[in-house]
């Protein structure tokens, strides 16, 4: 496949306000030097079979950017097409809305059912540099660090600086912290050496909800984008952080799946298990 | 280990000559040799005629395992004789008469045709054809007894049964009867006593089952009775590699392999042996799973913590077990004990040392895996190559500290000749130097590290064998001088790489014999606790002075600073099994108490405050902040103000002297570590208008409460220290030193402890009552301050570690009689064990007070600190102080020991699921072996020496040793000193 067939898709909703969604599709798609694919998907029965994915072709082509159907799995499917360059979405505009929806909650839907990272933009960015700095949460596990690097690849660009952060809550917390001046050192040193070594050098630490802590440092004004991988759960794990992050964040968030690694390391790319719940 | 006739030699009137070759090679190339045989010496040594020339010992164990002689170039002298006791020769006249009557009535003729030693001999076929049978005659032999014992319908068994039963009733308790099918031989001894001797004398050099190899022809049955031989395979020998070369006619027992061949096969075994030692093969280890430590390779985040285990250390260097080839990310430093340098941000650390340990190793090939033998402090390394082994032998001799061995062997294509030096990652290239075989790195402080290398490398068809010999000479203050370090190595190299390994094993067996810890019915533990005091022997020189940091040698976390870790979780166990050790440490504070009058002296005081933490000068070098990116630093103020270090330098020198008897210590060099500290504590304490003494603005052991008053500790610990100083000086005829004593003794009255004689607890400080109370519900240990954030910890009763009870655990004396189970109670619900120190004290603590099996959890959980790797820091260094912590809890705790004077009590109290508690020690230059059953405790002793068991009576007790019974017994010893008073406090609460 060319370079040139392969575009960034930008999920659009007029109801709820877009604008942020076009503003940093448009700089990943330059990035990338490739172009924007909108799409709106309008919630109705729509086409099946072979119908829909003529339908999926021709936004694909640019030829339309309207589609009808159910928009979570419009977008899924769309979001896996080997056309899809980078995939855009944003969490609403609750105040454009008669009724209240949990923001994010179609793109915590979207990526649940795929196998490739996705950025969920929230409304109100007029303007954005690029993930330029870029604050990636690890857990202290390989699969988190691996799938955070890959998925950082897939919208990163060669300056960009990563901060990666831990977060101690009542399951990570160390059970030792000897003497503070001693153990930081080196504690970082060799978490830094294990988990950090293909993303970034610095490393934050912070203690209390995990949600809480990153929607705080993403606020902060010092990073751009927040990489958060993880398990595609509904409940447990790191499915009420994303959640939070997705009703809060300030700043665009990378959803890497933490199947993602497989893909990246040249293996079948796996969606999780419908209806599988669970950390 | 061998047979003699049958095995060895064709028979006893054969010719000698290639058994007498072989074994003087091998006892010339280090090999300990045994032949063991049913004779008399006389007639082995006629035969053999052997004569040792070089460091391998030959020992004859004669006459059915009642003798052993050591051959001398001059010939056999004993070494360990059977005497039988009174009654016991008359026994086994009266035995072998009866048996042979028995057998008369039973229709068969048999007399008794020797009397040899502690044993009797009847002859069951006494025929002129079989006066004297060959070895290779045996079937036929054994087929023609049959044949008469079956004619009277007798089989062999049943003689010997006969024989056994006539022993007994002859009064003999513990009869071995033994035959060759020609004899039944009613004894007091066999072959196993031989092996069991032999077997401790091995282990005595270093030498494990799994080294021995066992030799013999008669191991299967014959005509149904266990082959002679059998009765080597004595408890421990399962690990031998164990060969028969006889006929075996009724097959081997398991675990013995039958070669067959006779002596001719024996001679070929012996023959690869040496050809095995000439070329230079990495030794083997003995796999005992009590012993070993096996580490798999292969892709693991864990990799740099399996390098801090696998450190190899002679207490004067450390090298860690990274892999030879040095994969990314791997961190193969080295260091040397008290060489620090100062880094670009100020800070003292450890200098990191040349890489000696480089061999480029191929990474084709599967991971294999790395054994620490912990027995004997040698690392193995096995892997397969593309299909093909490749061995490393790595060790740092404790023999002769400073001298490192490393011999890797493979196929030639894989292992790249390489230099022998390697600089450190990271070093200043001004401060390295290096050629073909020496190099040196230089501190910016004076001192470094210099080493010199001797490297061979031999190349036989494919196989390559690469063996590297180095000397490193360390300095603290001065140049290290490699011309010293080059005339070392070539003193190595003489001796040889085998040599210089059999010296090393030697001295490790020599250390343990005097350390090791015995749990019998809990294997993880036994192998836990072998890892912990494996890495504390090796952290600390028995010369000189050792500066031990908080991770030792196996890694730059702590940079090596010198913490009370040193001093009280560390030191106790050296001076209760090492003294030597023990004093090495003191030393070190010995040689920094100029520095530490100077801080006293800066902080407005009299006398010598010892810093928090210390490195190169004895100056404090505790950071001042904890730096953190995009977050403020936190402020530390455990330099200025964690001061209980200094009555804990004091406690340290009394320990010393208490556990090693050396009484002139404390009037001679170690005196100004008691006094000069007293003298701090004097110009410290405040007296308030009502006379109470209060020392303020401190933090105790429990570092979540900062600048708070009166800690109880603190207190308590100045306290002892004041009236240890006054013992120490009181009775001296000056005045001037009278008065001062005295005074030290009001200032010790006068201070306030936190005590409540109504409740029994101790306040921990002034206020500590008061603060919020946030139960601890569970014993898991959790960094409090991480989670809940320091402000909100220190506003409550949450305490990092045990800080009243540290007082329980180290001054029992001194703390209020019947206080410890009601503050344990009470502090234990509130212990986060947030410091690695924390749990191994509670279980220590936890097991005096009679609740063994709750102190078992915790104590499995400071044992696993760094072999799980439960912090995530371990890769920085080891945890020395959990480490001694565990000992202590073992020791102090299961074992119940406190040194009383001259008395050793103890008062064992064992969780249930272990059978029995082995502790060696030195206790006041005395050899002692304790084992604690649930009912009964054995004392064994080279000396005789005074115990207390179970609050009971003094007793005394004489070489070899005495069992003692134990009943449920006091759970807390009896204070000696009265409930001190606690007059009211005012004060901070904690910051």
């Amino acid at each position: 496949m060319r370079g040139d067939e392969r575009h960034v898709l930008a999920a659009i909703d007029p109801a709820s306000g877009s604008a942020a969604v076009r503003v940093v599709a448009a700089v990943v798609a330059r990035q990338f030097a490739t172009v924007v694919r909108e799409v709106h998907v309008v919630a109705g029965p729509g086409e099946r079979g072979t119908a829909r994915q003529a339908a999926m072709a021709k936004v694909e082509r640019g030829e339309s950017s309207k589609i009808v159907g159910r928009p979570v799995d419009v977008l899924a499917a769309l979001v896996e097409s080997p056309h899809t360059l980078a995939a855009v979405l944003g969490t609403g505009n609750p105040a454009a809305r008669a009724s209240p929806r949990r923001p994010g909650g179609t793109a915590f839907s979207v990526a649940r059912r795929v196998t490739r990272p996705l950025l969920v933009v929230p409304a109100g960015i007029e303007h954005w540099a690029g993930a330029r700095r870029v604050l990636v949460p690890l857990d202290g596990t390989g699969i988190t660090a691996l799938a955070a690097s890959a998925g950082l690849a897939t919208v990163g660009l060669p300056e960009t600086i990563a901060t990666t952060v831990h977060v101690f809550d009542e399951r990570t917390v160390p059970p030792f912290w000897d003497n503070p001046q001693h153990e930081y050192e080196a504690w970082t040193k060799e978490f830094k050496a294990r988990y950090c070594d293909t993303i970034g050098e610095g490393l934050e630490m912070r203690a209390g909800p995990v949600g809480d802590q990153l929607t705080a440092m993403a606020a902060s004004g010092a990073f751009d984008m927040v990489v958060v991988v993880w398990a595609q759960q509904t409940r447990g794990g790191r499915a009420g952080v994303v959640m939070d992050l997705l009703a809060n964040t300030t700043v665009p968030i990378l959803l890497v799946p933490t199947g993602f690694v497989t893909h990246a390391l040249g293996g079948a790319p796996h969606a999780p298990a419908p209806g599988t719940e669970g950390g | 280990m061998a047979d003699w006739d049958g095995a060895m030699v064709t028979d006893r009137h054969s010719d000698a000559t290639e058994a007498r070759r072989r074994v003087e090679a091998l006892l010339a190339a280090g090999v300990d040799v045994a032949i063991v045989s049913g004779t008399h010496m006389e007639n082995i040594d006629a035969q053999l005629a052997a004569r040792p020339s070089g460091p391998g010992r030959l020992y004859l164990c004669v006459n059915r395992g009642s003798e052993v002689f050591e051959v001398g170039r001059d010939g056999p002298v004993p070494v360990f004789e059977r005497s039988a006791e009174l009654g016991e020769d008359s026994a086994l006249d009266w035995a072998a008469a009866m048996t042979t009557a028995q057998l008369e009535r039973a229709g068969l003729v048999a007399s008794v045709v020797s009397k040899r030693r502690n044993r009797r001999k009847i002859d069951l076929i006494d025929e002129p054809e079989w006066a004297d049978p060959p070895k290779a005659r045996i079937t036929e032999l054994l087929a023609a007894v049959e044949l008469r014992l079956g004619q009277v319908g007798l089989s062999l068994p049943d003689v010997v049964e006969l024989a056994r039963r006539c022993a007994r009733d002859a009064g003999l308790e513990d009869p071995r009867i033994t035959s060759d099918a020609k004899h039944v031989e009613i004894g007091l001894t066999d072959k196993a006593d031989s092996a069991r001797w032999l077997m401790e004398r091995f282990a005595q050099r270093g030498i494990g089952p799994g080294l021995v190899l066992v030799l013999g022809d008669e191991f299967g049955p014959l005509g149904g009775v266990p082959g002679s031989d059998s009765h080597m395979l004595v408890p421990g020998t399962e690990r031998a590699l164990v060969v028969s070369v006889g006929t075996e006619p009724e097959g081997v027992p398991r675990g013995v392999f039958h070669l067959g061949g006779g002596p001719a096969a024996a001679m070929a075994l012996l023959d690869d042996q040496l050809v095995r030692r000439r070329r230079g093969h990495c030794p083997d280890i003995d796999v005992d799973p009590g012993w070993v430590l096996v580490v798999p390779d292969g892709p693991d985040d864990a990799h740099r913590a399996h390098e801090a285990k696998l450190t190899v250390a002679d207490g004067t260097t450390g090298t860690r077990g990274a892999l030879e080839e040095e994969r990314r990310g791997d961190d193969p430093m080295v260091f040397a004990a008290g060489v620090f340098e100062r880094g670009t941000d100020g800070v003292e650390r450890l200098l990191t040392g040349p890489r000696w340990a480089h061999v480029p190793v191929t990474r084709k090939g599967t991971p294999g895996r790395r054994l620490l033998d912990l027995r004997t402090g040698v690392l193995r390394r096995e892997k397969d190559g593309d299909g093909e082994a490749i061995v490393t032998t790595r060790f740092a001799s404790l023999e002769e500290p400073g001298i490192l061995a490393l011999r890797t062997e493979g196929p030639a294509r894989m292992l790249r000749r390489s230099l022998a030096f390697q600089p450190p990652r990271g070093v200043d290239a001004a401060h390295y130097e290096s050629d073909d075989d020496s190099a040196v790195v230089r501190s910016n402080l004076g001192g470094g590290i210099a080493m010199a290398a001797l490297q061979r490398d031999t190349v036989v068809g494919d196989a390559r064998i690469i063996e590297r010999l180095v000397a490193a000479t360390t300095s603290t203050h001065e140049p290290p001088l490699v011309d010293a370090a080059r005339r070392r190595v070539r003193h190595a190299a003489a001796r040889g790489f085998d040599d210089v390994l059999r010296t090393h094993r030697a001295a490790w067996a020599s250390r343990w014999a005097d350390a090791d810890v015995c749990i019998d019915g809990d294997p993880d533990a036994q192998l836990a606790v072998r890892f912990a005091l494996f890495h504390l022997m090796a952290s600390v020189p028995v010369r000189g002075e050792g500066a031990v940091g908080a991770r030792g040698m196996s890694g730059s976390a702590y940079a090596g600073h010198v913490f009370w870790d040193t001093d009280v979780f560390v030191l106790p166990f050296l001076a209760a099994t090492c003294p030597a050790a023990a004093r090495a440490v003191l030393e070190y504070r010995i040689r920094r108490l100029p520095a530490a009058r100077r801080f006293a002296a800066e902080n407005g005081r009299g006398g010598a405050r010892f810093p928090w933490e210390s490195a190169h000068d004895g100056t404090d070098v505790t950071p001042r902040e904890a730096r953190r990116r995009f977050a403020r630093p936190i402020p530390i103020y455990t330099g200025q103000l964690e001061e209980h270090i200094t009555a804990d330098v004091a406690w340290a020198a009394s320990t010393y002297a208490a556990w090693s008897g050396d009484d002139a210590f404390l009037s001679g060099p170690g005196r100004d570590l008691v006094v000069d500290t007293a003298r701090y504590w004097a110009d410290r304490i405040e007296l308030d208008a009502a006379g109470a003494g209060h020392i303020r603005n401190v933090i105790g052991p429990d570092e979540y409460h900062v600048g708070v008053d009166d800690n109880a500790f603190t207190n308590v610990m100045a306290r002892w220290n004041l009236q240890r100083a006054a013992e120490l000086v009181g009775d001296t005829t000056d005045d001037g030193s009278r008065t001062e004593a005295e005074r030290w003794r009001l200032l010790a009255g006068a201070l306030v402890d936190g005590f409540d004689p109504s409740t029994t607890i101790y306040e921990q400080f002034a206020g500590y009552h008061r603060l919020e109370h946030i139960p601890i519900h569970h014993q898991a240990p959790v960094a409090a301050d991480l989670l809940l954030g320091a402000e909100r910890v220190a506003a409550s009763q949450v305490i990092k570690q045990g800080d009243v009870l540290m007082l329980h655990h180290l001054v029992p004396e001194a703390v209020a009689a019947g206080s410890l189970g009601p503050n344990l109670d009470h502090y234990l619900a509130r212990t986060a064990h947030g410091s690695s120190l924390s749990p191994a004290i509670y279980a220590a603590l936890l097991a005096r007070a009679g609740r063994p099996d709750e102190a078992l959890g915790l104590m499995r959980l400071a044992l696993s600190v760094d072999l799980a790797d439960l912090t995530g820091s371990s890769a920085g260094g080891l945890h020395l102080a959990t480490m001694g912590g565990a000992w202590q809890a073992m020791a102090m705790g299961f074992a119940g020991l406190v040194p009383k004077g001259e008395t050793l009590a103890l008062a064992p109290q064992l969780p249930a699921d272990w059978t029995s508690l082995g502790l060696r020690l030195r206790w006041r230059g005395v050899r002692v072996g304790l084992v604690a059953h649930h009912d009964r405790v054995e004392v064994e002793c080279d000396a005789p020496i005074t115990v207390a068991v179970c609050g009971r009576p003094d007793r005394r007790v004489s070489p070899p040793g005495t069992v003692l019974e134990t009943e449920p017994g006091p759970t807390e010893e009896p204070s000696f000193a009265p409930a001190r008073r606690n007059t009211t406090r005012s004060g901070r609460h904690a910051r």
